[in-house]
């Protein structure tokens, strides 16, 4: 009985093992990969000749990964603050009023959702050509807010059920109109709420690879995961660079997620997250 | 919280009989209001999903009825022509079925690796924090450098797996693993599952830690085994859970497009070519928009149809009411 208990536990601690390695490994590639110079890397050891900054100072002086960047970044900010606005305000508004329909448009925010962001943007195309938003950065940043507007306004819905209705009462009684009691009473209560919103909008928009790959052809509006796939076929033998411009894009994200791990099952369980 | 019908919102209406005629114009105008007050609060979000989800696909309704090439500004009408095209031609069906299959086989192997690991995670053993920090890794990593360090470690000139398989003598000459027609899909399948699989282990585990340990304890009293255990007692309470998320996986896999063409771009010849692949193809290197915007159609109508089953099984207002 013991030497079968301890057999059980020493192969759970290998399967462990085993997983961790799995999910480890091509992190560890990427790394290891950055910090070599070009020829070592070809010779695809285990572990790193030498490590070397080489690959990040020559990303940084490529003027056009400094414009992705931007572009990148620009993107992001910009629909997370358009995102996160309209999340708070539609959450609000399903939180607070009754209204028919409501259960419906619910449901239709997350249909929208389900379908694949690749056989929008075909017809988006045209469409944003057609209104001057062909090759912008501002027709791209819309297209990235609806990536996370559905988790974004279900999570506000649910957090502004959560606010006691006596709050609003109480404002009301010492004179409060309903916008100042949104903005000045709950809306701060619901701050931890808006916060994982921004995280996930920006998230979502830093690394979103469809919309920008169909939407933006010109040079000068290219954004990050577009511009680093480019390295590839323009130069094959670049891949310590194109995995240094993979650990720039990956560290941004992985710090930001990491702190809302326990929003991950909420928006995963309502389907308004992509994985 | 229920279906919210006006009758519902205000009570005092609801007294049956005395009232019917005079309700049913107040019951009208007090739905205008409704909306009226609400409008503004939900205007900036609709409009934003009216414009890049609604409109495209009325508009993708519209162009796939007409015959259009990007470089003219022709329309020629050709009614349902473009479906016809579409259902008689080799590469559509070949298209829709690798599409479904890899689906369907993704979220196998993405099930066959995530409950088990899940369970593990569940242990009670040392360091098991970390793993589950580890295990999350791949969902925070962007697509693309993902699929890139993918395409680097399968690469037969200077990847990691080729190198390892020679050096121990297992192959005599390096795979290409991403160019050739065994390997194609099964390397594609191995990416995929490396970064989606946290999806059904941080669901599953989450479920888990919400089993009452009181259920496992009476079993035990009752001396099921730990098979029985898991098999009457786990499984039942991770039933709908796995239900979800096989939906869920089943769409969004169905719906990639990034990672199997950064890998592959739907090759060798168009063996990995699913339908989001084979409609960029159409569209914008044959230039035949309106056969693409049928095909965009296409995978919106399979799509609602699967969504459909999904939101009457899982309602989204209501899961609210768990909470």
């Amino acid at each position: 009985m013991a030497t079968t208990r301890f057999l059980s536990k020493g192969l759970n601690y290998l399967a462990l093992a085993a997983v961790c390695l799995f999910f480890m490994f091509p992190m560890y590639w990427m790394l290891k990969g950055s910090l070599e110079t070009a020829p070592e890397l070809l010779s695809a050891h285990l572990l790193p000749g030498s490590i070397s900054s080489e690959a990040f100072r020559e990303l940084i002086g490529q003027a056009s990964f400094r414009q992705y960047f931007f572009n990148s970044a620009t993107v992001a900010i910009a629909s997370t603050i358009v995102s996160t606005t309209c999340a708070v305000l539609a959450g609000y508004g399903l939180a607070r009023f009754k209204f028919p329909g409501k259960a419906a448009m619910s449901r239709g925010v997350l249909f929208c959702y389900m379908f694949p962001s690749l056989a929008l943007s075909i017809p988006l195309f045209n469409i944003f050509y057609s209104i001057r938003l062909g090759n912008t950065l501002f027709g791209l940043m819309l297209t990235h807010v609806t990536l996370s507007l559905p988790f974004g306004i279900w999570l506000m819905w649910q957090y502004f059920q959560t606010i006691p209705s006596a709050f609003r009462e109480n404002a009301a009684l010492l004179g409060a109109g309903r916008f100042r009691t949104f903005l000045e009473v709950e809306l701060p209560l619901a701050r931890s709420g808006l916060i994982a919103v921004a995280i996930f909008a920006f998230a979502l928009s830093w690394e979103e690879y469809e919309f920008a790959f169909v939407l933006i052809t010109s040079e000068a509006s290219k954004t990050l995961p577009i511009g680093m796939t480019q390295f590839v076929t323009r130069d094959y033998v670049v891949w310590n660079m194109i995995m240094a411009a993979g650990i720039t894009m990956a560290v941004p994200a992985f710090l930001l997620i990491s702190f809302l791990q326990k929003y991950l099952v909420a928006g995963f369980t309502s389907g308004g997250l992509k994985g | 919280m229920a279906l919210h019908s006006a009758r519902e919102s205000y009570p005092g209406q609801n007294t049956p009989g005395l009232r019917d005629q005079a309700g049913g114009r107040g019951k009208a105008l007090r739905s205008i209001i409704g909306t009226a007050i609400v409008a503004p609060w939900l205007l900036p979000a609709l409009l934003i999903i009216g414009l890049v989800q609604i409109g495209p696909m009325l508009y993708a309704i519209w162009l796939s009825l007409y015959e259009k090439d990007a470089f003219s500004f022709t329309w020629d009408w050709v009614g349902l022509g473009n479906y016809e095209t579409l259902l008689q031609s080799a590469e559509f069906w070949s298209a829709a079925g690798f599409g479904v299959w890899f689906a369907v086989l993704s979220v196998v192997v993405q099930l066959a690796v995530g409950v088990p690991v899940a369970l593990l995670l569940h242990q009670n053993l040392r360091g098991r924090g970390l793993a589950r920090g580890i295990v999350l890794l791949p969902y925070m990593v962007p697509t693309a450098a993902m699929a890139l360090v993918f395409a680097l470690m399968m690469s037969d000139i200077y990847g990691v797996f080729d190198h390892i398989l020679v050096s121990l003598g297992l192959i005599d000459e390096p795979i290409p693993f991403l160019g050739s027609h065994a390997w194609a899909l099964p390397a594609t399948l191995v990416a995929s599952t490396w970064k989606w699989t946290p999806f059904v282990v941080i669901v599953i585990l989450a479920r888990l830690q919400t089993i009452e340990v009181s259920l496992y304890e009476c079993a035990k009293v009752e001396g099921a085994n730990a098979f029985q255990r898991f098999r009457d007692v786990t499984l039942p309470s991770l039933r709908s859970t796995l239900l979800l998320i096989v939906m869920l996986r089943c769409i969004w896999m169905f719906n990639k497009f990034e990672v199997p063409y950064l890998l592959t771009k739907g090759g060798p010849g168009s063996e990995t070519t699913n339908l989001p692949i084979y409609a960029y193809k159409v569209t914008f290197l044959q230039n035949q928009q309106g056969l693409g915007a049928a095909l965009c159609v296409v995978m919106f109508a399979m799509l609602f149809i699967f969504a459909s089953i999904y939101t009457s099984i899982v309602k989204p207002e209501k899961e609210i009411e768990v909470e």
